[in-house]
């Protein structure tokens, strides 16, 4: 198993050495050179090479409309804005639940409220923003407001930041948790006020976690192009949105794929910052044997008092906006016949049947390809010594870091002539989730194989184990919780991502998604709310039933602790 | 059992309790009703098995904890309501609890800038203490570049800076290797000297328990059940738990065979032995059964030369461990068995290999009498 060693003199073929891997990095750097390299080429091809030489016109040409301009820093400002905004309530939940003394009860409410966001397809905040705040919203009536529009800047705003600040709330929270207890007792005895601890202590060892936390919602600002095209209207264009609108209403692919193109360079800078705060050595680990179990100290109670009305206030807000979407599917016309109905239902469930019967497919088909690939991966990538190993690992990360816009573009550039025909085909749908989300297993399998000391399988070999019988009874048992806990963001992201898809549907396979898009393109806001209610649904349940699985396999030799969404790198 | 502190208490804790409520019908005491005292200046350890309740009395000491019961005062003031930050009762943690995102210097200088102290005043504090623990040329250095003996150094300068009245240890050795860990014990106790600190020390190593203190506090269960000199403590153990755990003493049940004015007769097996009545912790009644302990150190093993005196007997070595400065011996001891501790005088003893027969010479003025708990 560790034959491969990287100081040996004299170095045997890899082919002869282990077959095993041998063979499974030709057949993943196959995949990679189809999936991954195959269309990025071609859309940089597509972006800068223009009748068989390079060229910059299609630069020049988009660059010089000021419209596209204006897009630009609108994709800028919003990410930025959004990762500031989302961090900050982020850092807020996350204080809440780690350092307060709010009851237990209270603490699990306000995690199970920020999973909402998480599991919901990516319209439902605009489309409840819309019916609150937008024409005829019932917030603004019933607050008096006439004169006040949600769409542009400002919708975009709060509908992203709600959306988002859960990662933040979960990568944060992780921080908050590791940190030693015993720290804040230090500070506290050797004098130091409650405010103190908290800006001296507090405060600088959370600043990893902050900055993974900006740069994540960053990267995810920037790809939103749900929320946008819904509630971005004409006077706020970003990127993903008319680079979509350039394909799909202009048929100009080549200015669609310059467009990404620009989403493209600020989304790998954010990548590349990333990876380099994950790779530095974090604070949180210094000392060993732990003391005496403690617990953190409690914050200064004004703060204490300010967090949780913030809280309080985003989780009635967040419960109020997912009542309306539920009330929504629920009337005839929004706020103009309020009687009940079904109709809607009955309209999903009769014309939207295929959609749904599709998404479930292509989750599934996707969560399960994806998760065995993320197995491969993860394991060769952590264990494993091969020439052009973090090569290797950025690449099988790439498709995540590239917004989604950019992934879909890319594919139908490539994959809409031959040799490779894909277009509207089960597959191209099922490789963009596979290639695109499985990184959160590859992440979880990694971080889960860093925990396990190899010890237990250098162990399971001195016991005489061979090492595919150490592979099969020692290291799959003990990772299949972390398999696991990637193959359930999998499954969400895949039943709700938008983004690189909608660039792939086709007339014989649709998706819930789009299904959503197409009625609140119609305006038609209660058949959006309907198809919204029962993909959260679906999604709630097969996220409980992951979970029940994840807790019965876990149950038994493992601590029942949740991967954390910091490692899984959302 | 309470010996009164010399001079007036410096910190006093009036049968302080900690209780946690489980369940709504089930609570375990951890603490049960401690009471204390020590003196200014005085250095005193507190010693137990793991989950005796002694870190949560010094975490109630130092304010981490609230007592359920009781009172704590220091220096005649009652500090129970107060939080650690108002107390001044620095505390040095078993993990050191160093903040790893700041160099050494401001590790030490963190409860002076507290106090908002001046900058030269805090360079001038951290230079002397700097010298003091042999931290010179340490000061950039941030904890994770620091060895473990450094580690504990700076844990131990940057609550000495402050000039605390009276400093807390939670186990402060545990995490150092054995060769270490002496050299720190005598350092603790030479700055303790120096400063003259009152001194709380938690620890569960018999052997540090016993070398540094002034007095020696120890407690099982939640409660304390000895307190004296280490030396006092070593050789008069109150009840059998101290004597195994201070003394890991061997435990028989004997028959009283008679009681005299001074000393009291018991049968061990087929050995007879006259015990003090000052080392029984009650009076004994004839044929009564009671529980002898003796300490491994105080029997004798020597090779047999046919002889049979008084308080001696010949048995098989069963095992011998050699731990350097002394021989570990099990030996068989009629039907049970019987652990000696010989120390290896000028490497010059005789190690009596598995299998020997040996004479052991017992000396009973060693011994210690206790009666049988139901």
């Amino acid at each position: 198993m560790h034959e491969t060693n990287a100081f040996r003199p004299t170095r045997k073929s890899l082919m002869k050495t282990d077959p095993a891997l041998f063979s499974a990095l030709v057949a993943v750097w196959l995949s990679f050179a189809i999936f991954i390299f195959l269309p990025v080429i071609r859309l940089l091809i597509t972006t800068f090479y223009v009748d068989g030489t390079f060229s910059l016109a299609n630069m020049r040409k988009v660059l010089g409309t000021s419209y596209n301009i204006k897009a630009l820093y609108g994709s800028l400002i919003l990410a930025t804005s959004v990762s500031i905004a989302g961090t900050f309530l982020g850092y807020i939940f996350a204080l809440a639940v780690t350092r307060t003394a709010l009851p237990r009860p209270l603490k699990v409410l306000l995690g199970a409220v920020t999973i909402l966001p998480l599991i919901s397809p990516p319209f439902t905040s605009s489309i409840s923003l819309t019916l609150a705040l937008g024409p005829n919203g019932m917030l603004l009536k019933a607050l008096g407001i006439g004169d006040f529009s949600i769409y542009g800047f400002l919708g975009t705003w709060i509908s992203e930041t709600l959306t988002y600040f859960p990662v933040a709330f979960m990568v944060i929270s992780a921080i908050l948790n590791t940190m030693s207890a015993t720290l804040d007792d230090a500070a506290l005895s050797l004098g130091a006020s409650r405010w103190r601890m908290f800006t001296t202590i507090t405060i600088p060892l959370s600043l990893p976690g902050i900055g993974n936390s900006i740069l994540l919602l960053f990267g995810a600002s920037l790809a939103d192009f749900a929320t946008p095209l819904i509630l971005g209207g004409h006077t706020f264009p970003v990127l993903p949105t008319e680079a979509y609108l350039m394909i799909t209403g202009m048929f100009d692919l080549r200015g669609g794929a310059t467009l990404s193109f620009l989403l493209l360079v600020p989304a790998l800078l954010v990548f590349f910052l990333q990876r380099m705060l994950l790779g530095k050595k974090s604070f949180v680990s210094v000392t060993g044997k732990n003391g005496a179990r403690t617990e953190f100290a409690k914050l200064p109670t004004a703060l204490s008092v300010f967090i949780c009305a913030v809280c309080l206030f985003i989780v009635v807000f967040i419960l109020y906006l997912y009542a309306i979407i539920l009330w929504g599917s629920f009337v005839k016309v929004w706020s103009v016949n309020n009687t009940f109905t079904l109709e809607h239902y009955a309209y999903v469930f009769k014309h939207g049947q295929k959609a749904i019967s599709d998404t479930l497919l292509i989750a599934f088909l996707s969560t399960v390809i994806g998760s065995v690939l993320a197995v491969v991966i993860g394991y060769v990538a952590q264990r494993k010594q091969f020439f052009g190993k973090r090569f290797f690992e950025f690449t099988s990360m790439l498709n995540y870091a590239l917004p989604g816009t950019v992934v879909g573009i890319a594919y139908i550039i490539a994959f809409n002539q031959k040799p490779i025909l894909l277009t509207g085909t089960l597959s191209i749908l099922v490789a963009a989730y596979v290639f695109r989300y499985y990184a959160t297993g590859i992440r979880s399998v990694i971080a889960s194989l860093e925990q396990i000391d190899p010890a237990l399988e250098e162990a399971s070999m001195s016991l005489g184990a061979s090492s595919v019988r150490t592979f099969t009874h020692v290291t799959i048992p003990l990772i299949i919780p972390a398999v696991l806990a990637g193959m359930r963001y999998l499954f969400i992201h895949c039943m709700t991502a938008i983004s690189a898809t909608i660039f792939l549907v086709s007339v014989r396979w649709t998706l819930l998604t789009t299904r959503i898009l197409e009625s609140m393109t119609e305006l038609q806001f209660s058949q959006a709310s309907a198809f919204s209610m029962v993909l959260i649904v679906i999604v709630f349940l097969a996220d409980a039933l992951m979970l029940y699985l994840l807790k019965v396999t876990t149950s038994k030799f493992h601590k029942p602790q949740e991967i954390s969404y910091e490692k899984v790198g959302a | 059992m309470s010996e009164p502190a010399a001079g007036t208490p410096f910190l006093e804790l009036r049968s302080v309790s900690k209780t946690y409520q489980l369940t709504k019908t089930h609570a375990i005491k951890a603490v049960d009703s401690v009471s204390f005292s020590i003196a200014e200046g005085e250095f005193v350890t507190l010693i137990g098995p793991s989950g005796c309740g002694k870190s949560t009395t010094l975490r109630m000491i130092a304010g981490f904890l609230k007592p359920t019961g009781g009172d704590i005062l220091l220096e005649g003031k009652s500090i129970t309501a107060l939080g650690p930050e108002q107390r001044n009762i620095p505390m040095v943690f078993q993990n050191y609890a160093l903040f790893p995102h700041l160099n050494v210097f401001e590790n030490i200088a963190y409860g002076l800038r507290a106090r908002k102290l001046s900058d030269d005043i805090i360079a001038h504090d951290v230079a002397m203490i700097c010298q003091m623990l042999n931290l010179v040329g340490t000061e950039n250095r941030f904890p994770d570049a620091l060895s473990d003996g450094q580690q504990q150094r700076v844990a131990l300068a940057r609550a000495l800076v402050l000039k605390p009245k009276i400093l807390l240890f939670d186990e402060p050795l545990s995490n150092l290797d054995a060769r270490l860990r002496i050299q720190t014990r005598a350092e603790i106790k030479r700055m303790q000297t120096l400063l003259k600190i009152t001194v709380l020390y938690v620890t569960h190593d018999q052997s540090e328990a016993l070398s540094i203190p002034d007095r020696l506090l120890v407690m099982n269960k939640g409660k304390i059940v000895q307190q004296g000199k280490p030396r006092e403590i070593y050789d008069f153990p109150s009840t059998p738990f101290v004597a195994d755990f201070i003394g890991n003493a061997n435990f028989y049940d004997v028959c009283v065979i008679s009681v005299g004015s001074a000393n009291v007769q018991i049968a061990l097996q087929d050995l007879e032995f006259d015990v003090s009545l000052d080392h029984c912790d009650h009076h004994p009644t004839k044929d009564e059964m009671a529980l002898l302990s003796i300490n491994p150190i105080t029997i004798t093993i020597e090779e047999p030369d046919g002889v049979l005196g008084k308080n001696q007997c010949v048995c098989m070595v069963e095992q011998c461990l050699f731990t350097g400065h002394a021989f570990s011996y099990t030996l068989a001891f009629r039907d049970t068995s019987i652990r000696v501790l010989q120390p290896n005088i000028q490497g010059a003893v005789t190690q009596f290999v598995p299998g020997a027969e040996v004479k052991l010479t017992f000396h009973a003025q060693a011994f210690h009498l206790f009666r049988i708990q139901e």
